[in-house]
């Protein structure tokens, strides 16, 4: 009887055992089902990820090729003037009729994501043609740089150059 | 152990099952079945357990009488049986264990064992070879055929109260091809030794030939059982009409059925490692069985889990690689940041800003249309018949001046709506007041917008 009693317990231990054991192996699936559906949303975000970073990334190189309108920072007031002197030379204005410049600070222009930095400049004896041609080779020359403001006096009968005030601006990206 | 109650005897020629109905001492054969079958002569022979288990279930079908339980009798020859004198009053069957063994010729621990206690104070040791019978106990069980008592036949005779004025019996219908002997000594003692050789007389009664078998102390008797009666249980007959026995052999099965059905459970072999489990232990082997083909499925389905996952991780490797390789196209880099993604995006938000044309970057709606833009427009928009003198012109922060003289008022005028031909400039109407020196000097002031 106690052998008998022995074999019971024994087989009673063993189905707990193996209850445990299918118990353990059930908990084990279950995580594995979850970590599968976890990599399988990885692998979604992932690939849904790529395509966005593709179209960004032809985006940006097509971008690089096209001439910027704004520069990515502050430039050094010199290299302004740098293009303005080549400008002048191309536009064959003396150099002598370039009387100052006067470097402002920038402004934020409001409701967009650029800062304004203008450089005022200050000509005597400029013609119209003579401003024309300046506006048009400084564009060409650096198309970042804009005349902000145009300021024309001095004109008489006598005299008919005028004394020119420009501000020649350009615009920062700052977001 | 009242109700009805199978019985089924394996003998060296057929396998035979009985179904009685057994209620108080009144027990009726309802009916028997045989098939025949050459069992072993020794259980530790090479058999084929599955070919008697397939001769039980056969013979048990036969009799197709559902039966509260079944008792199995094993023929003498497959057991080892030893008549124990022990010294102790009450001696532990260990103790009976140790004292059989040395009379053994296999080892302990590959029986089961019974004693049988005889009123003499000896005891019949009964042994069987385990593994065989569990084998074959184990074919049935595989078969729905569960035992639950095992018996042997011979002891079971011999413990039978109402021969006891024959002292001796042989057995020799044609169940047994070499015969038995079962001994009763006078003291109530008992030997029971297969004989060498079957006897001449095959059936019938050949009372008083005992004194050749080896005990040779009693005659020898052939039993016909038919004429014993128990209770009222009828004479045989062959079972299902499937082969006629002769009345002798199939008294003599009835008579085994009886006493193993009326045994005393010290007979019952199913103990130790051959124990019967019942109804519990085929629960739990059930649900041993349904927990294994479980975790079989269960592994197999974490199995393809791992693989599916793997695969996933794989293809996720994959698409960071290509990601990492789009991301360098743009940025150098040797390994991919965390949130590329969106520092692409921001990248390609910045260089949209630093190339956005000429009228985005420069001309929002809060700021004016070019100065520079305007003054050629309006130049270009004057007509070659008006003559004007500019003296001062300022287009700042939106807002347009100019200065100047002309031939006359209307001229003036004139040049004020030129001015408001150009898109986005809007003229407020012109101050005049005339020269000394002739001609109408002038003064115009316009708002400047985006020209959207």
């Amino acid at each position: 009887m106690e052998a008998n009693r022995e074999q019971q317990s024994q087989a009673s231990k063993r189905a707990i055992v193996l209850a445990g054991l299918a118990a353990l192996t059930a908990g084990l699936c279950v995580l594995q089902v979850r970590t599968l559906a976890s990599a399988q949303d990885t692998y979604q975000t992932q690939v849904t990820e790529l395509a966005t970073m593709r179209a960004d990334a032809g985006a940006i190189l097509t971008l690089r090729n096209k001439p910027r309108s704004a520069a990515m920072q502050t430039r050094p007031n010199q290299d302004v003037l740098a293009q303005v002197e080549n400008a002048l030379k191309t536009s064959a204005i003396d150099r002598s009729s370039w009387r100052d410049s006067i470097p402002q600070l920038p402004r934020r222009v409001a409701g967009t994501d650029y800062k304004e930095v203008t450089t005022r400049l200050y000509f005597e004896k400029l013609s119209l043609q003579q401003l024309a041609a300046f506006a048009q080779n400084l564009r060409q020359i650096d198309g970042t740089l804009t005349l902000s403001m145009i300021n024309l006096s001095g004109r008489t009968y006598a005299t008919p150059e005028y004394d020119v005030d420009v501000g020649v601006s350009y615009r920062v990206y700052a977001p | 152990m009242n109700g009805i109650q199978t019985v089924c005897i394996i003998s060296d020629e057929r396998v035979d099952a009985l179904a009685l109905d057994v209620r108080g001492r009144t027990i009726t054969l309802l009916s028997h079945g045989h098939v025949a079958h050459g069992g072993p002569d020794s259980i530790l022979t090479e058999y084929d357990s599955d070919e008697l288990a397939d001769a039980v279930t056969t013979a048990l079908r036969s009799i197709d009488t559902p039966a509260d339980s079944l008792t199995l009798v094993i023929p003498m020859q497959w057991c080892f049986v030893h008549r124990l004198t022990p010294n102790g009053k009450r001696p532990t069957n260990e103790a009976l264990s140790y004292e059989l063994e040395p009379s053994l010729p296999i080892g302990l621990e590959a029986l089961t064992c019974v004693f049988v206690r005889n009123s003499d104070s000896s005891i019949l040791a009964i042994a069987v070879p385990t593994r065989p019978m569990t084998e074959l106990l184990a074919c049935l069980e595989d078969r729905d055929v569960t035992v639950e008592r095992l018996l042997v036949d011979a002891p079971l005779l011999q413990a039978d109260g109402r021969d006891k004025a024959q002292a001796n019996r042989i057995i020799r219908d044609h169940r047994w091809t070499r015969g038995l002997l079962a001994a009763n000594t006078q003291s109530g003692g008992v030997i029971v030794t297969p004989t060498t050789k079957p006897k001449a007389t095959a059936s019938g009664s050949t009372e008083g030939e005992g004194n050749d078998d080896r005990n040779g102390k009693t005659g020898a008797i052939t039993l016909d059982l038919t004429k014993t009666t128990h209770g009222g249980l009828p004479s045989p007959t062959a079972g299902n009409g499937r082969s006629p026995a002769k009345p002798q052999a199939e008294g003599a099965i009835l008579k085994l059925a009886t006493l193993a059905v009326r045994s005393d459970p010290s007979h019952d072999l199913r103990t130790g490692e051959l124990a019967a489990g019942g109804r519990w232990d085929r629960a739990v082997k059930l649900t041993t069985h349904c927990l294994a083909v479980a975790i079989l499925l269960l592994a197999v389905v974490s199995a393809g889990l791992h693989l599916k996952t793997r695969t996933v991780r794989a293809n996720i490797a994959t698409v960071q690689a290509a990601q990492l390789q789009t991301y360098a196209g743009v940025i150098a880099t040797e390994q991919l940041p965390p949130g590329a993604a969106l520092r692409l995006a921001s990248e390609r938000v910045r260089w949209q800003g630093l190339t956005r044309g000429e009228k985005s970057a420069h001309s929002t709606s809060s700021s004016p249309k070019e100065p520079f833009t305007v003054l050629r427009e309006f130049v270009a928009a004057l007509p070659g018949d008006l003559r004007i003198l500019l003296n001062e012109a300022r287009i700042e922060g939106g807002q347009f001046v100019l200065r100047g003289a002309t031939v006359s008022h209307r001229d003036a005028e004139r040049i004020s709506e030129v001015l408001g031909t150009v898109e986005g400039v809007t003229p407020r109407p012109p101050r005049t007041s005339r020269l000394a020196s002739g001609g109408v000097e002038f003064s115009i002031t316009a708002g400047v917008s985006d020209g959207s």
